[in-house]
């Protein structure tokens, strides 16, 4: 089964139980859950369903195409389920075999891992689901976003595209991937692996990006001031990507880290607030 | 007629997080203990069984009903309730007629000095089942856990999902709601092998049904049949195995399946063993050693149910991933020289008062050699060279990769990159121990850097103003204290810990004097809490604990005192002692000025022999102080019980004739020095053994 495939009959899956089909967002998020279509979407009463694909791009893990599954950028495709149903596992278990998985010959687990995104006042609670060993989605019930508790509480998956591919393909290096046949995963993505590995590590103006990272916090705040929840959203994403940008480039120092977090984790929280207070109007 | 039954409560869930599934085991018995006594229902015996997936609460041999209840109520007074030919009143009739009984069942009884009529009447006990139902609603919510969550939009928050709730006592099904969750008389098996859901009868029938779709309820049982595995797949008949990891594989699945798997020969020559084990770890494996301690080329995996082919092929391919992943980390470390790792930590800042993790290896540098002289030690150049290099494994990519091999990692590449075995052992061990009952560091220069290595953590964290005293430890500056005074204790090393501390303050420019007070304090309350917990009472610890000096001497002097005063002596011996204290501390209040004893102006009998008898036994005393034989030397002191009484009883100390007055003063100060020299004994209570009193020694010097 090719990685278009595989990430087509997921999403048709989800889209049969009633989720919208989305798209990614267009600005750089390091994970799904920073889409608007979750971090705004799980806060307050309304119920929603939703799948869509995220290229997910996290500098740190920049290996420059060499290593055979780490990647600057990957493919999540991510579920949110509000409020979580009571099969949601029975749910998630069934959309595995529509990928061909039979469960009862493989040893599929919940493992215990609380997740939580620190920049965004997200956390959740749930568990890294391993099939015969390899992680390949990420289950949790959304607690908190913003830092404000949510209710009701919404389920999100979320699927590393590649390790089901990789597992599903019996491949050992995500690059040998099959996107589709005749092109594999590294045709189309090893040279821009590489190029932004570079970047992250080497190339990256810190000051530059300091400058930027103030800058996008301040246009972020006063878009706030002017009640324009979305784009301020947006610079608040700006920021956490440059910080993540900042830290790959080893200009972060540990306390200073924090405060980082901090200062984005504030804005998100503004945001979350001021999307609940408005929503409706 | 009653008669017992059993119960069962099965509370179904999604996957629990391990640490809240081992403690329901163990509180959810308890809480249905005290809740069954509550109600009056009696029971045999309460057990619970747990799987990642539910958690069982089984009730053998409990009541039908509740037991019943006699309630008394008192009325009016009997002279008031009966006239004089002993004929009810209408108060009687009126009281019977409230409270539903007959007159003639209305009793006299007295309530303080009074007589008074009651009514007694019996309350009989509810059917059990009706209890249950109003009960186990609460039981549910009252369960404890770590993180507790919610989900959905139920308002009920649980350690993870509650998804079915099956509650029989035996063959009737207890009808309960909690939140939108109804109880019933289904169950679920394995969740691929056979889901179902299954129909109960009775509790005999709910572990038949579980047996038979594939779930072993009982954590014991998974435990032995892996155990049973490992010896006949994996072939370890008679090897031992980390029983922690058994327990652990156990206890997160429902049915296991032992898996036998086989690691890359070529990792085993290239990556160090630990490295190895770390990963297959983290792979929830099981790593094995043979007699001599040799990572063996297998792991064992054990999955929840099936042992198809391809599970097994996968768990050693995600291991080999990783294998490779560390490969490449400890290829690309060894790149350059382990010393060179100290730039990296230049970069690293720590705290803006404190400066980078640089800055604290050159303070952990001077004071550790600074310890490593004051225990005697000649290698001061490799404990420094030690302390320089024992965080540099911090800015390698396998310790990022694997944290909990901090230390052994630095000690490795140490020794790869030409460093001589003792600083590489240095580096290795200096974190031990990393929790009470790990193992301490074999040398004695690791000691002198991990003793350095806490005492910069904690001055540094009193500097930036963590408070140290706040019920929760987010730092772990009290692991840290706890961890060097179990060092200085189990290890006896002579170490002057106020000028330690002294030292370590004048390694921070910034520091104040009221940083080094904060220390000596934080310290303090350390080794009083640690001789708490080894069952030191508070009295004696009040007693030891106004020297700081050496902590070792601390320790013993406490376990010493301990033992003295259960003996049959010790009351009436520290008795006496306290008739010389007391005294002295009348003429200190008196402000008479102690002058120099001479033993020329000794003239009774009593107060010759006192003398003589201190002056037999101060050699030997001297000597079982320096042997620092605490016990013998308190043994000894009590020798000087019968003349000390016999002093006080043929001589008046506080005579007129002030020469004779200091003088006997003097001599009963020379004595005291001994006793004080071990313990203020005006903090020791007395336990007076004949009549149970106790009574405070210092409560006897104000009398």
């Amino acid at each position: 089964m090719t990685f278009q495939e595989i990430r087509r009959r997921l999403e048709d899956f989800w889209v049969k139980k009633g989720c919208l089909l989305w798209h990614p967002y267009g600005t750089e998020v390091g994970a799904g859950t920073l889409n608007p279509a979750t971090f705004f979407k799980v806060l307050g009463p309304e119920p929603w369903r939703v799948v869509y694909l995220e290229p997910s791009k996290r500098p740190t893990d920049g290996r420059y195409g060499d290593n055979p599954l780490r990647t600057y950028e990957h493919f999540q495709l991510q579920v949110i389920l509000k409020p979580s149903p009571e099969n949601a596992q029975d749910l998630y278990c069934k959309s595995l075999e529509v990928l061909g998985i039979k469960l009862v010959e493989h040893d599929l687990r919940f493992m215990e891992d609380n997740w939580s995104a620190p920049t965004l006042g997200a956390w959740g609670i749930g568990w890294e689901v391993w099939l015969d060993g390899l992680e390949i989605t990420q289950f949790t019930y959304l607690q908190q976003a913003g830092g404000i508790d949510l209710s009701p509480v919404s389920v999100e998956l979320t699927y590393g595209l590649e390790r089901i591919a990789t597992y599903i393909q019996g491949v050992k290096n995500l690059f040998d991937l099959e996107w589709t046949k005749g092109i594999t995963y590294g045709d189309l993505r090893r040279k821009e692996e590489k190029e932004f590995s570079q970047y992250s590590f080497k190339t990256a103006d810190i000051k530059l990006l300091l400058e930027l990272f103030d800058r996008y916090e301040a246009e972020a705040g006063r878009l706030l001031k002017e009640k324009l929840i979305f784009p301020a959203y947006d610079y608040v994403l700006k920021c956490s990507h440059t910080f993540n940008l900042l830290e790959a480039r080893g200009a972060i120092s540990v306390s200073e880290r924090l405060r980082f977090i901090e200062r984005v984790r504030k804005l998100a929280k503004q945001c979350a607030l001021l999307y609940l207070e408005r929503r409706g109007k | 007629m009653k008669k017992n039954l059993d119960f069962i409560l099965e509370i179904g869930t999604e996957e629990l997080s391990l640490q809240d599934m081992r403690h329901s085991l163990k509180e959810l018995p308890l809480l249905a203990e005290e809740i069954l006594t509550r109600n009056n229902i009696s029971f045999k015996k309460t057990l619970s069984f747990a799987t990642p997936r539910r958690i069982v609460l089984y009730l053998k041999g409990i009541a039908d009903r509740q037991a019943d209840n006699l309630i008394e109520v008192s009325g009016p007074p009997k002279d008031i309730a009966f006239d004089k030919d002993g004929n009810p009143t209408e108060a009687a009739k009126g009281f019977a007629r409230s409270q539903k009984v007959k007159v003639s069942q209305l009793v006299v009884k007295y309530v303080g000095k009074k007589e008074v009529v009651c009514a007694v009447s019996k309350k009989k006990g509810k059917p059990t089942s009706a209890i249950l139902r109003r009960v186990l609603p609460d039981l549910l919510r009252s369960l404890s856990f770590t993180q507790p969550m919610r989900w959905g939009k139920t308002r009920l928050s649980f350690s993870r999902p509650i998804r079915w709730i099956l509650a029989l006592l035996d063959e009737k099904t207890i009808r309960f709601r909690v939140e939108n969750l109804n109880s019933s008389n289904l169950t679920y098996g394995h969740r691929f092998l056979s889901p179902g859901p299954f129909r109960v009868r009775n509790p005999a029938n709910y572990f038949d049904t579980l047996q038979k779709n594939f779930v072993i309820l009982d954590r014991e049982i998974r435990a032995s049949l892996i155990r049973k595995g490992l010896e006949e797949i994996c072939s370890l008949k008679g090897r031992k195995v980390d029983e922690d990891l058994i327990r652990e594989a156990g206890d997160l699945v429902e049915y296991p399946a032992l898996l036998c798997c086989s690691i890359e020969k070529q990792y085993l020559k290239i990556l160090p063993e630990r490295v190895i084990e770390s990963a297959v770890k983290r792979g929830k494996g099981i790593p094995f050693r043979d007699g001599k301690g040799n990572l063996l080329p297998l792991f064992a995996i054990v999955a929840n149910g099936s042992k198809n082919k391809g599970i097994k092929s996968s768990y050693e391919e995600v291991l080999g991933a990783k294998l490779a992943d560390s490969k490449f980390f400890y290829q690309e470390d060894l790149r350059k020289p382990f010393e060179k790792y100290g730039e990296e930590l230049k970069k690293i800042i720590f705290h803006n008062q404190l400066g980078t993790t640089f800055d604290r290896v050159k303070r952990m540098e001077k004071l550790a050699g600074e310890i490593g002289k004051d225990l005697g030690l000649k290698d001061i150049a490799n404990i420094e060279r030690g302390a320089l290099l024992c965080k540099n494994d911090l800015a390698t990519q396998m310790v990022r990769e694997f944290p909990e091999l901090q230390g052994f990692v630095g000690g490795h590449y140490g020794l790869l990159s030409g460093e001589n075995e003792l600083t590489s052992q240095i580096i290795e061990e200096h974190y031990l121990p990393r929790f009470p009952g790990d193992s301490l560091p074999t040398r004695k220069e690791a000691m002198a850097v991990g003793i350095a290595d806490r005492l910069i953590a904690i001055c540094g964290y009193l500097i930036i103003g963590i408070d140290l005293s706040a019920s929760s430890d987010p730092y772990g500056v009290r692991r840290l204290a706890n961890g060097l005074i179990e060092i200085v204790w189990k290890k006896r090393l002579k170490l002057h810990l106020p000028n330690l501390l002294k030292k370590t303050v004048s390694l921070f420019p910034s520091a104040t004097e009221s940083v080094y007070r904060g220390l000596v304090d934080f310290f303090k309350q350390r080794i009083n809490l640690l001789l708490a917990n080894d069952g030191i009472p508070a009295d004696i610890r009040a007693a030891i604990l106004i020297d700081l000096s050496d902590p070792v001497q601390i320790r013993e002097k406490a376990i010493s005192l301990k033992i003295w005063k259960k003996t049959s002596s010790a009351s009436a011996s520290l008795e006496a002692f306290s008739r010389v204290t007391n005294i002295l501390k009348q003429a200190e209040n008196w402000k008479i000025k102690l002058t120099a004893f001479r033993k020329e102006l000794l003239k009774e009998e009593a107060e010759k022999k006192l003398f003589s008898h201190y002056q037999n036994m101060i050699k030997d005393l001297n000597e079982l102080w320096k042997k620092e034989e605490y016990q013998e030397y308190l043994k000894k002191l009590e020798e000087l019980k019968p003349s000390i009484d016999s002093f006080f009883d043929n001589v008046l100390v506080m005579e007129k004739n002030e020469v004779f007055r200091n003088n006997r003063l003097a001599l009963l100060s020379l004595i005291n020095q001994e006793f004080s020299k071990l313990a203020d004994f005006s903090e020791l209570e007395i336990t007076n053994c004949d009549t149970g009193l106790s009574a405070n020694f210092s409560s006897n010097i104000r009398n």
